[in-house]
């Protein structure tokens, strides 16, 4: 098992290097330089693009700016930010993460709740009615671009209707004096739009999984032996058939973390959210390119360690995974 | 090897969200391409003034900030989605199946550099390798859109291609034909990209609804089609100020873009439902 663990995660040390050298190169095959559009788009002067190339590395070679690349993510700095100058990349990503880490627990409840349990529901009345419309929805809930659903629901519930606040995280018109109780509610009703906005889609994708999971473990003979027993279809269904999905749903993990990210782009810049999704939107209309490639590596080192922890999860728990 | 194909998607057919879907994919692809010639021209004259109406007899989806006719340009948008996301899929499908035979057929250190290097690029989601391409790109060209869409997508089809390959390769038919003496590709062209078939139908099914999300949300973001080239994501885009005034700006575009993915995801699932019966 240790030495299972040891190569496990000489393995995910590769991907992650692997996934920062793929960073670098894709900051480097497009055509011209990452400062090049400042030139037309903010009427930077040649002598201060210069100046900036300098700043940036971008003047030296290729294998020298590689390496300084590599040192500095070694010493955990992500460089300077363009926009934010002279702010470094990691404390700015640091203020940020906070708000998306609420939003993504937030969503993240929300699936292992109503979204298991909705999964749970439909593989039980397999072939019903409700069935079947529930997994249209979930469908017609996984071809919803975030940003539609999110400006439709902005739309409807603040706009039209004025019952939640239509984005940031906390009322500016908050009292100073307000007591903690007060200051939850508010950042609960900030919370209730974007949530339900990025939860859409990955909800979707834990009903799926969930039933999908439960109808083939209906199928194996310790559930037919728990009904024969003359167990309660309740008993068979969460006592014996569910507890055996667990292990297959942490795959689920590895499937969510990409969807959630990547969503917490859209949902985050049209809720304005003050996390690392709207600060990658921000940093994509400023052409700030070190922040972008910053958010890029965490979100990667995150996935990384994600798929080392399901495999780890799984090797715990089912023997029959873990290599001799 | 290709009857089982022919049989697969006549089961998919049987199925009633293979049937729906296709009929209304099918149904989409016919405005998109069909319908241009009879409708108004999208930039009659651009008109700030009159800006935004309401849709009405002459204009069934109403008009943009512009006043230009949503609908021609929600079908407009429309070809350009469907272009893209059928090209990139294209081309991300052949890299993927190319890679993934490669690795399964070849084995050793072939494969384990090729899979180290998807197991790398799957480890950054697609929308972030897209923006770090697409950030710095003054105006990308549609061709190469298409290009940067279609090889960012290959990575988790060459691994479901090298599986197929890896549980094929053992099966008495594969080792028949390399008894007899026939080549390598020989063997990959004939025997293992036929029957590995079904698995890279569903997957690239599911690759173009994946694809005209992506390319929505890029241009939302003002990175993928460039203006004045019509896209649903660029609609929403222009579409966001004006979400109260004139919310038919967002609601058309959008629809679109659900219904479109909508329908490609349901043919997915019937295929997906044909190939495996016990799991639907």
């Amino acid at each position: 098992m240790i030495g299972w663990m040891l190569r496990r995660v000489a393995q995910a040390a590769v991907t992650f290097v692997g996934a920062i050298l793929l960073l670098f190169v894709l900051m480097r095959v497009t055509p011209g330089d990452p400062l090049s559009r400042l030139t037309s788009d903010r009427g930077v002067s040649p002598q201060e693009l210069a100046v900036l190339r300098a700043r940036f590395g971008l003047d030296q070679p290729l294998g020298a700016q590689l390496s300084a690349f590599l040192a500095g993510v070694a010493r955990g700095d992500l460089g300077v930010s363009i926009e934010h100058y002279p702010e470094p990349v990691t404390s700015l990503i640091a203020t940020r993460l906070p708000a998306t880490l609420l939003l993504g627990g937030a969503v993240l409840l929300l699936n292992f709740t109503v979204g298991i349990w909705l999964g749970v529901r439909q593989a039980a009345r397999r072939g019903s009615r409700f069935d079947r419309w529930l997994s249209r929805l979930a469908l017609a809930g996984y071809a919803t671009p975030s940003f539609v659903l999110g400006l439709l629901l902005v739309a409807l519930f603040s706009l039209h209707w004025r019952l939640l606040p239509a984005a940031q995280m906390t009322d500016p018109l908050l009292p100073l004096g307000a007591g903690p109780a007060a200051r939850a509610l508010d950042l609960l009703r900030h919370l209730i739009l974007p949530v339900l906005t990025l939860s859409a889609t990955s909800i979707a994708l834990t009903m799926r999984h969930q039933r999908a999971a439960l109808l083939s473990v209906f199928r194996l003979d310790y559930v037919t032996a728990a009904r024969a027993r003359g167990l309660g279809e309740r008993r068979v269904l969460w006592g014996h058939a569910w507890r055996t999905t667990l292990v297959p749903m942490l795959t689920l993990l590895g499937l969510w973390l990409p969807i959630l990210v990547s969503g917490s782009v859209f949902v985050e810049s049209v809720f304005n959210w003050p996390g690392l999704g709207s600060l990658a939107a921000e940093a994509i209309a400023g052409r700030d390119y070190p922040v972008l490639l910053g958010a890029a590596m965490l979100v990667s080192g995150v996935v990384v360690l994600a798929g080392f922890l399901t495999d780890l999860g799984y090797a715990l728990v089912d023997p029959r995974v873990r290599p001799q | 090897m290709i009857g089982s194909l022919k049989d697969l998607l006549r089961r998919a057919w049987r199925h009633p969200s293979g049937r729906w879907g296709s009929l209304c994919l099918l149904a989409l692809a016919l405005v998109a391409v069909a319908a241009p010639p009879f409708l108004a021209s999208p930039i009659e004259m651009p008109d700030v003034v009159a800006g935004a109406t309401a849709p009405s007899l002459a204009h069934p989806f109403g008009t943009d900030q512009l006043n230009r006719d949503m609908l021609s340009r929600v079908v407009q948008g429309g070809q350009v989605s469907l272009a893209i996301a059928g090209l990139a899929v294209l081309l991300s499908l052949t890299l993927g199946s190319l890679v993934g035979l490669v690795a399964g057929y070849f084995g050793g250190w072939v494969d384990a550099l090729l899979m180290r290097a998807v197991d790398a690029a799957l480890a950054i989601p697609r929308l972030f390798i897209l923006l770090l391409l697409l950030v710095v790109w003054e105006r990308i060209p549609l061709g190469a859109l298409i290009l940067v869409l279609g090889t960012t997508g290959w990575f988790a089809t060459s691994r479901l291609v090298r599986g197929e390959v890896l549980r094929l390769r053992h099966e008495p038919f594969v080792q028949a034909a390399e008894a007899l003496g026939s080549s390598g590709w020989r063997v990959i062209g004939r025997h293992l990209l036929p029957n590995a078939a079904g698995p890279i139908l569903v997957a690239a099914t599911l690759a173009v609804g994946d694809v005209i999300l992506l390319e929505a949300g890029l241009s939302f973001l003002g990175l993928g089609i460039q203006p004045p080239t019509p896209s649903w994501g660029g609609m929403v885009l222009d579409a966001r100020p004006l979400m109260l005034q004139a919310p038919w700006t967002a609601l058309f575009p959008g629809a679109a873009i659900v219904l479109t993915v909508f329908a490609v995801n349901l043919i997915g699932d019937a295929l997906q439902a044909a190939l495996d019966p016990r799991a639907a």
